[in-house]
């Protein structure tokens, strides 16, 4: 039997399939993120990642976390711990003989949304996708490219902006016009930003209509999506999604 | 692959359910089972193209043929044969429903 260590490259893709078995298995739903997932949805581009993240029912993470301690992963905090969120809405699991790590998140930071609402807003319209043969659920692209969004923002510096802005203007452009009305709309009530909010401008802009003003999504100041304002977006709204 | 003396049905098999497999550099195969801890198992190029076979839906015989070594013809049907009850041991490969379309 060959006995080639599992890299890195090979343990993303095979990892979500097993987390995803595990969980289910138990009843417990969980939609696979970022990483392999998002290469596979094209909303950006295929690299090598140190772990895998899944986000939980949130009703369901305790029962998760015991799952997971009762297999013998063990619980990780070094050196590449996010320490925004482990202890908030994460916990970071060590499969026994594998390079990666799993981020098992209850919450996602940036998501007004109270977490179970956020979470079964995104289950609701989810999507399969496939890794090694295995499809597995995660949020739809539009709705993935938001949750990319927003943890590409948590503690951004000036000299990531553009990056970032090329990154998210990747994904946006993966979609299809009928996925970006939808990121737009879902957006609006449950994502926000302290970067748009703070650097969104506004444009009168006709969409083929009668005159409406437009917001255009910012990043440091770069325009990299319009669409039709609202009061609720520009109040940064709290609460229940919409559905 | 062991070259052991056994014969398999000749196929069409189909690749569990039950089991991740990544065709990249190497084919690895994940058993997704519990107790959800087995490593996954990084085949060889020669297990690896017998694999390739059963995925795409050929018999085991169309394997052979393809693998044939015609200096040692026995040989690779041999192996082929153990690494396929190997894989239908462990549960990984079943046989293709009678009738099954596609």
């Amino acid at each position: 039997m060959n006995t080639t260590p599992l890299g890195l490259k090979e343990a993303g893709p095979l990892a979500y399939p097993l987390v995803h078995r595990v969980l289910a298995d138990h009843g417990i739903r969980a939609l696979s993120l970022k990483g392999s997932v998002a290469a596979a949805q094209r909303l950006r581009p295929t690299r090598t990642s140190n772990d895998v993240d899944v986000l939980c029912d949130a009703s369901a993470m305790a029962a998760a976390e015991h799952l997971l301690d009762g297999l013998g992963w063990f619980r990780y905090s070094g050196a590449e711990t996010d320490m925004m969120a482990i202890g908030m809405h994460a916990t970071t699991f060590c499969i026994p003989g594998w390079p990666c790590t799993v981020d098992v998140h209850s919450h996602f930071p940036g998501l007004l949304a109270a977490p179970q609402d956020a979470f079964d807003y995104l289950w609701r319209r989810r999507v399969p996708v496939v890794l090694a043969h295995q499809a597995v659920p995660a949020p739809a692209p539009e709705d993935h490219l938001m949750v990319l969004w927003l943890h590409l923002l948590r503690g951004l510096r000036p000299d990531q902006e553009e990056g970032a802005r090329a990154q998210f203007a990747l994904g946006w452009k993966a979609l299809t016009p009928e996925q970006q009305e939808r990121a737009v709309a879902s957006a609006r009530p449950w994502a926000r930003s302290s970067r748009c909010g703070g650097a969104c401008s506004r444009s009168a802009r006709s969409r083929g209509r009668s005159t409406s003003a437009s917001q255009t999504l910012c990043i440091a100041g770069s325009s990299v999506a319009a669409f039709p304002v609202t009061p609720e977006w520009c109040g940064l709204p709290a609460g229940r999604p919409r559905p | 692959m062991n070259r052991a003396s056994c014969t398999v049905a000749d196929g069409p098999w189909t690749i569990s359910p039950d089991v991740a497999w990544l065709d990249g550099e190497d084919i690895l195969l994940l058993d997704l089972r519990p107790p959800y801890a087995r490593l996954p198992w990084r085949l060889s190029p020669s297990a690896a193209a017998v694999w390739d076979g059963l995925a795409s839906g050929q018999s085991v015989s169309e394997i052979i043929a393809d693998l044939g070594d015609a200096a040692f013809p026995g040989r690779v049907a041999a192996d082929v044969q153990a690494f396929v009850a190997e894989l239908r041991e462990r549960g990984y490969i079943h046989p293709h429903p009678v009738g099954d379309i596609g």
